[in-house]
């Protein structure tokens, strides 16, 4: 048996809910978790949560239940729910406990995040002078690639295109509504190559997973435990291409997506070509392509071709983004790395209804990237 | 190197630091437009009677030295293009609460000979 299991998920619906706020959102995400595994509130020895815009996570023991377990709040970016995860799995692995939780929700404002440049050690002058969104880096980052490897903007479009039909499939999705070539690729342009349909917006959602040891998994009734096999985080090495970065050094290196998967693979003991399933942080259309290779899934210029085929359609050879992405369910920072876990889970136990990936797939693995240039990945099996 | 200045060095975790002005031409190492209009904050207020006004954005790889980043100005008829000749020149890049026009580095296509 694996030494950390996933034995619960739970998952507010993203999107828009003015009714809920974001931490309420994370409750109702915990509350799901626990009725999915079978166990009580009580029964949580230890938890790890955050959000970017809606408040510390910590609080929610107020509508849980006050039971004094520690409660560690992470604030890691768009690799919070990531981080969150981490924390966790090294409580089960370091033997401090046998059932822990990873809980991310948030909400935003509608439109591209407002930066406050002190925040990520830049001068007032970065955004006084319209340098600090990260539309502009993923466009920026996109261009340089597209030019040195030949993708094309049809390969953008294949990938939104994409997303918006897994999203159609996808009940908890926000945006449920598949959308055509035509509409994707005539929609205004935002930052060149990127246009409307092409970017995730920031949104609203929650999640929440337990992890056990093998002890508490052999206690507990519940579902068939996924196994945890790898969570690793990176952080950015000199001369690579980051968020936020007034300069870049000419001697180019390797993105932390690239470290944190090797890292993971190792842990693993796995490769990339055993994966039967992926999430891949699709901030935008081009981010999702250059993941793809960032991961391992294939070699730099081939995601043209393979988009073309249809490889990471559902029925492909490596679906991807099963759930609809960033790009159809939007981008609750602190709950999209979760997310890509949660949807990995439904697949690995086939309960994934209209959008399963057909032959029974029993690897998944996942990618978040953000702010300022960090990576977390994590490697599944049923 | 690193820009702007900072007290120790990204790469080798050193804080033996050297200021030194940078070369003033390079080639464009890649480049986007920004169509809609920042958030304020952090962007500064633009007060134009015709609303936003798109701009360019790009890094310039400096020979030898480091790539920065860039606002850039160029006619909307000049197309750009990776690896095009820059230099640096100074722009107005937007205009301030009290109606004061804030003038900043940017860099401009040059002649290929340059």
């Amino acid at each position: 048996m694996s030494e950390v299991s996933i034995i619960g998920i739970g998952l507010h619906p993203f999107g828009r809910t003015p009714q809920r706020s974001g931490m309420e959102q994370g409750v109702v995400a915990a509350q799901a978790a626990l009725a999915d595994a079978g166990i009580s509130w009580k029964d949580v020895q230890y938890a790890f949560g955050g959000s970017s815009a809606a408040g510390n996570a910590d609080t929610m023991v107020n509508r849980l239940g006050l039971t004094g377990l520690p409660f560690i709040n992470v604030a890691n970016g768009c690799a919070t729910g990531g981080s969150a995860l981490l924390g966790a799995y090294m409580a089960i692995r370091s033997g401090q406990c046998d059932v822990a939780i990873a809980v991310g929700f948030d909400k935003h404002e509608a439109g591209a995040f407002a930066v406050n440049p002190s925040d990520w050690g830049l001068g007032n002058w970065y955004g006084e002078s319209g340098l600090a969104l990260t539309t502009q880096f993923f466009a920026m980052k996109l261009k340089r690639y597209m030019h040195e490897y030949g993708i094309t903007n049809d390969a953008l479009v294949r990938v939104a295109m994409k997303a918006f039909a897994n999203g159609a499939m996808n009940p908890n999705a926000w945006r449920r509504k598949a959308m055509t070539y035509e509409e994707i690729a005539e929609s205004p342009m935002l930052n060149d190559p990127l246009r409307k349909y092409m970017f995730c917006s920031p949104a609203e959602g929650g999640v929440a997973l337990l992890l056990a040891s093998p002890a508490a998994v052999r206690r507990s009734g519940g579902r068939k435990p996924i196994a945890l096999r790898a969570a690793a985080i990176r952080t950015r090495n000199f001369g690579s291409f980051e968020v936020f970065s007034p300069s870049l050094a000419l001697q180019r290196t390797q993105s932390p997506s690239v470290m944190a998967s090797r890292a993971a693979y190792e842990m693993a003991g796995i490769g990339p070509e055993d994966i039967d399933v992926a999430q891949l942080q699709d901030t935008e259309s081009g981010a999702e392509i250059m993941h793809m290779a960032e991961n391992g899934f294939c070699r730099d210029g081939e995601q043209e071709s393979m988009l073309r085929d249809g490889a990471t359609l559902i029925t492909g050879r490596l679906p991807v983004n099963t759930d609809g992405g960033c790009l159809a369910n939007g981008e609750p920072i602190g709950a999209s790395g979760l997310r890509q876990v949660y949807e990995l889970c439904l697949q690995l136990r086939g309960d994934a209804g209209a959008r399963q990936v057909p032959n029974d797939p029993r690897i998944g693995y996942s990618h978040v990237y953000g702010a300022p240039g960090v990576s977390a990945v994590t490697i599944l099996s049923s | 190197m690193n820009f702007p200045r900072q007290a120790s060095c990204p790469r080798c975790c050193g804080s033996d630091i050297t200021a030194r002005p940078l070369g003033s031409v390079g080639r464009l190492w890649t480049w986007t437009t920004q169509e809609f209009a920042p958030k304020s904050p952090p962007y500064a207020v633009t007060r134009s009677p015709e609303g936003f006004a798109p701009f360019l954005v790009g890094y310039i790889e400096l020979p030898g030295e480091v790539i920065v980043e860039s606002r850039i100005v160029a006619p909307r008829s000049q197309k750009l293009a990776i690896d095009m000749p820059m230099q640096l020149t100074f722009a107005p890049l937007f205009t301030d609460a009290e109606g004061i026009e804030v003038i900043g580095f940017a860099f401009a296509p040059a002649p290929e000979d340059t």
